[in-house]
């Protein structure tokens, strides 16, 4: 794959990390960009140089959000929404699942005669050593996101 | 705000959505798949009519423009 399709690539990821910014916008978008490129071409640009003055005409990816929003703002709130009830089952079941794995771990020190102290102080230090891991992945995995734009 | 050329689909997006103008796809020269746009007798309609409030809005105000200030 060529430079320019790479940078082509990695700009369509960065716009479409926005709820607000369909597929068909996106492919509308990058259609205007190829045909934008091929012109500067004709004007002796190198592939590279013709991409990045595009880019930039095209404008900044925050600002279009901004303005895609103003057209379906519902689909923003939607997706929004849809998160927190993901949010909200997620919740539900790993506090399920920490329950089971508390009665779990209990049978487990009745079984091998452990102290019964052991099952809740091992689900007591697991859970915010999870809790961490899964904050460090997000933070970790927005940096990345936000490196592409 | 600066304008860029970016900002012009969810302009004719919502112009869609209001059903001034309607999109219909073509094979470009190119090759690519190209998405072309054209207005409505709606949208002429609709042009008409805000061209027709901003005359009016334009005119009002230019009469005030030529009034002198009577400062007695």
């Amino acid at each position: 794959m060529s430079d320019v399709e790479k940078q082509i690539k990695q700009w369509r990821a960065g716009l479409a990390d926005s709820e607000a910014i369909g597929p068909p916008d996106l492919e509308e978008m990058e259609s205007h960009l190829r045909e934008e490129i091929t012109h500067l071409q004709a004007a002796d640009l190198s592939a590279t140089e013709a991409f990045l003055i595009v880019r930039h005409r095209l404008g900044d990816p925050t600002a279009l959000e901004e303005e895609f929003v103003k057209v379906s703002p519902y689909r923003h709130v939607a997706s929004h929404l849809s998160w927190m009830a993901v949010g909200v089952m997620v919740y539900l079941s790993v506090s399920k699942l920490s329950e089971c794995a508390t009665y779990t771990s209990a049978w487990i020190a009745r079984a091998f005669a452990l102290p019964q102290a052991w099952a809740s102080s091992v689900w007591a230090m697991l859970m915010p050593i999870l809790a961490a891991g899964l904050i460090a992945w997000l933070v970790v995995r927005d940096r990345r996101r936000l490196e592409t734009r | 705000m600066q304008w860029t050329d970016g900002m012009l689909y969810p302009v004719l997006h919502r112009l869609e959505k209001q059903d001034l103008i309607e999109s219909y796809l073509s094979t470009a020269e190119t090759g690519r798949q190209r998405k072309y746009y054209r207005v409505k007798k709606s949208g002429t309609k609709a042009l008409a009519e805000h061209k027709s409030q901003w005359m009016l809005v334009h005119n009002t105000l230019q009469q005030l423009w030529e009034k002198k200030p009577c400062l007695t």
